[in-house]
């Protein structure tokens, strides 16, 4: 739709970001890959940010939060279904896609990608 | 058949199960981030870092950690806090629980979004959720514990006493540690309603008990009533302010019982209460206890009930006063005064609720039906407005007047009589001209009929026909005259005669008297042409309602008398008599002496005098037999006609049986009637069943008697309509 169309530049091409994600890929000891998004979006869409932002601790004054033990093409997809609703999930990252969304408490990935898995094997 | 699928897994290892020293380093690391947190310290910690060593031990299945060391970290610090806010003194200690409660408040919330994973994931029924664990240990470890709960209770009451009285309290500071007995309520809001709302309403019943019964009785009602008014506003407001919502319904129940429902009797009964409010038609206090009485069970009956006991009382002054009872236009003109006050009364300050209308109904029925005269007095008032009564008023006015009228006519149970009365005076007005408007008259009529159907008003309307055809007859007659050999004969006057169809006609009483043999020609003559032009009719003449005009020549001057047919008769004897007794006036007219009696009286006691009494006696009224008589010869009028009325206008005594007896007899065929049809369509009936049915077929038109019902049946039987069963002589068989 045209809306989620104008979230995906939102995300893509974001004007006035005010918080960061930052991942660090360690094995391949490659740069750090920073998403620039929105508090607002992220906590009306999730609750873990939700209680990241309110709890007022380090990551909310500081604007940004590191996550460990996750690739940044996932956590790019799940960025993209905060802002667009679509969910892109494979082969190849379903199983990852699982493991952070279940974490992040992002009930209806977690489960949609374990039906996914089902499916698939 | 099947594609070779890869799920590729990226060196993903199962979790390796978590060595204890490992989850003990989280645990103290979350411990740690837990006493910073109640130490408001939480602003360098990392929510990631916390969220990841909750959620690292909950997949490593080592949640029993965290929980248990939660509820130990909660005991612990809850503990310390009861210290410090029990060492509170007088108003700190409000002020000191409501800041540690606030921050602990906040504690639990950012604990809870550190620890969500575990909440989520970990926390199994029966379990308390991570939030609630922190509220149960306030509740328990603070809010209830000994050193403060009592003492709490009794502060809060005391504020809220003191704000009662009038003195201004902080509303936020009682909202907030009301809302905390909610808020520590794990299901049901069951701390605050057993912790603090039952001593609320304890207190608040106790406390208006004994304000209302000191303020009821050194102030008036009216007093009284805007207070509690006032005193519901402010609990109103209390809810909004500090309550919870929930208690709302408790609370203004417990003041409308202590302020209204328990003082509903004095409010009615005390000497400036409901009563003397009604008398006084304080429209604005009777609406106010209106308002608060609708409030409770049983409100409104009372005050009800007690409207209608005046409006009954009132009534019933009304229809008993010996000066309305003389005067049937002031006893009309007074119920509509008294309607028309009630009625304002109900739309002001009762908002015009049906029960109240019905029972001020029901209280009208009731007296206006407890003697017998009000249906005559109405027929009576009528007839006095369409003489002339109505003469200055405009349209509208008429109307309202005759809506009125219609009112009280539909609270008779004996419109029966009333219409025999109404029948009988149209006629009277008919007859003597003296109706002031056929218009208006057709009006009334069509009132009636709207109300009662056709059948009610037929006989009216067939007066009114009665009435044009006799003109079109009169022509008639004069025309023939003019042709008819024997006019040539008779000296010329001026005759007119109505004809009146037997049955649309109230039954004169017959009353014979002799006319002068010149009339009598006439009389033949019309009876004559009359029975000519219309075979099989028989004409019976009423000369006693009838009007005649007679020359009266004075010695210096010449009147013209507009009589009644007897009084004509009377004053021709004096053509051949200087002076008659009445008894000697009785013999040469063949009138009954009380009719005698009532048509002199007119013409020697009214403004002119055209007789005189002799010798004159000014104080006695009664006329005896031998009172004489002789022409006012010195009569002093200016005017050429003199107009005397027939007799009195209300009717005689016998006159007035006379139309009693008729409606009896009118009634008797009604019954008959409603019997008849009954068995027709029921075959058979027990007595009772009968008398029951009848009575309501009958009720639109009058209450009709059991006595006479029970005589009607005999009647019945004995013509053979009906039957008794051989085996049951209470059931009745109708006979084909």
């Amino acid at each position: 739709t045209k809306l989620s169309q104008d979230f995906k530049t939102l995300y893509l091409q974001s004007k006035f970001p005010d918080f960061e994600i930052i991942i660090k890929e360690k094995e391949k000891d490659k740069e750090e890959k920073i998403f620039k998004c929105h508090r607002d979006i992220l906590s009306t869409r999730s609750k873990y940010f939700e209680a990241l932002f309110e709890s007022n601790m380090k990551e909310s004054q500081e604007g940004r939060v590191e996550f460990e033990n996750v690739s940044s093409k996932v956590v790019d997809t799940i960025l993209e279904y905060i802002y667009t609703g679509n969910l892109y999930i494979t082969l190849e990252n379903a199983l990852e896609i699982m493991i952070f969304s279940t974490k992040l408490l992002f009930d209806d990935i977690s489960v949609f990608s374990q039906e996914y898995m089902k499916d698939k094997l | 058949m099947s594609r070779k699928m890869i799920l590729r897994v990226p060196k993903f290892q199962e979790p390796k199960r978590m060595e204890k020293s490992e989850a003990q380093r989280l645990w103290l690391l979350l411990k740690d981030a837990i006493v910073e947190v109640q130490h408001m310290n939480a602003s360098t910690l990392s929510f990631e870092e916390l969220y990841r060593s909750s959620y690292s031990l909950v997949i490593a299945k080592r949640g029993d950690i965290l929980y248990t060391g939660l509820e130990e970290v909660n005991n612990h610090h809850t503990k310390n806090l009861l210290d410090k806010i029990a060492q509170a003194v007088d108003e700190r200690f409000l002020i000191e629980l409501n800041s540690q409660w606030q921050q602990y408040k906040l504690q639990q919330i950012m604990i809870h979004d550190i620890l969500m994973y575990l909440d989520r994931m970990y926390v199994k029924e029966p379990q308390l959720k991570v939030f609630d664990l922190g509220m149960f240990k306030w509740k328990q470890n603070v809010l209830i514990h000994s050193q403060i709960n009592d003492r709490l209770v009794r502060m809060l009451l005391g504020l809220i006493h003191m704000e009662r009285n009038g003195e201004v309290i902080d509303g936020a500071l009682m909202k907030s540690l009301i809302q905390m007995y909610v808020d520590v309520s794990l299901k049901e809001k069951e701390t605050y309603k057993q912790e603090f709302e039952e001593r609320f309403l304890l207190a608040t019943s106790h406390f208006y008990k004994s304000e209302s019964n000191l303020f009821i009785t050194n102030n008036s009602c009216g007093a009284y009533l805007k207070k509690v008014e006032i005193r519901l506003i402010e609990e109103e407001a209390r809810i909004k302010q500090y309550l919870d919502e929930s208690t709302g319904p408790k609370l203004i129940k417990a003041c409308e019982d202590e302020l209204i429902a328990n003082h509903m009797q004095t409010m009615i009964e005390m000497e400036t209460g409901c009563r003397t409010m009604i008398q006084n038609d304080r429209f604005n206090e009777l609406k106010l206890m209106y308002r608060l009485f609708q409030r409770v069970e049983n409100g409104l009956v009372h005050l009800k009930n007690e409207f209608a006991g005046y409006v009954r009382n009132e009534g019933h002054k009304i229809v008993n006063q010996p000066e309305n009872l003389k005067d049937p236009n002031a006893l009309i003109t007074s119920l509509i005064e008294i309607r028309n006050r009630f009625e304002k009364t109900l739309s002001q300050s009762f908002a015009n609720n049906r029960d109240f209308i019905n029972s001020v109904n029901t209280a009208f029925e009731s007296f206006l039906n407890e003697n017998d005269k009000l249906s005559e007095s109405l027929a009576l008032f009528i007839d006095k407005k369409l003489r002339g009564g109505f003469k200055d008023s405009n349209d509208q006015e008429i109307d309202v007047i005759m809506n009125k009228v219609i009112l009280l006519f539909r609270f008779l149970s004996d419109k029966d009589v009333f219409k025999k009365f109404y029948e009988h005076y149209l006629a009277k007005r008919l007859l003597s001209g003296r109706s002031f408007s056929e218009d208006l008259e057709r009006t009334m009529i069509s009132k009636f009929k709207q109300e009662c159907g056709n059948q009610f008003t037929s006989k009216m309307e067939g007066m009114f026909t009665d009435m044009r055809l006799s003109k079109d007859a009169l022509d008639g007659f004069k025309n023939y005259l003019q042709t008819s050999v024997e006019m040539g004969k008779l000296p010329k006057i001026d005759m007119s005669v109505r004809v009146l169809t037997q049955g649309f006609w109230p039954t004169f009483p017959p009353h014979s008297c002799t006319l002068p043999p010149l009339l009598s020609q006439y009389c033949d003559l019309f009876t004559k042409y009359y029975c000519h032009a219309h075979t099989g009719r028989r004409i019976i003449w009423q000369t006693n309602i009838g009007t005649a005009e007679v020359t009266f020549r004075l010695p210096k001057k010449t009147h013209v008398l507009a009589l009644s047919t007897y009084q004509m008769l009377i004053m021709l004897l004096f053509n051949d008599a200087e002076k008659l007794s009445l008894k000697q006036m009785a013999a040469g007219t063949s009138i009954s002496f009380m009719d005698i009696q009532r048509s002199v009286k007119p013409l020697y006691s009214g403004k002119y005098k055209v007789l005189k009494r002799t010798p004159a006696v000014e104080k006695s009224k009664e006329l005896s037999e031998n009172d004489i008589f002789e022409l006012n010869l010195n009569l002093k009028c200016k005017l050429h006609r003199i107009k005397f009325a027939a007799t009195s206008q209300t009717d005689s005594e016998p006159e007035r049986q006379h139309t009693r007896q008729r409606v009896d007899e009118d009634r008797k065929i009604e019954i008959d009637a409603a019997i008849v049809r009954i068995m027709k369509s029921r075959k058979a009936l027990i007595h009772n069943d009968l008398i029951v049915e009848c009575t309501k077929q009958l009720s639109s038109r009058f209450v009709p008697q059991t006595s006479m019902i029970k005589k009607r049946i005999e009647n019945l039987i004995e013509r053979e309509y009906l039957e008794r069963f051989p085996d049951d002589r209470r059931r009745y068989r109708y006979l084909a």
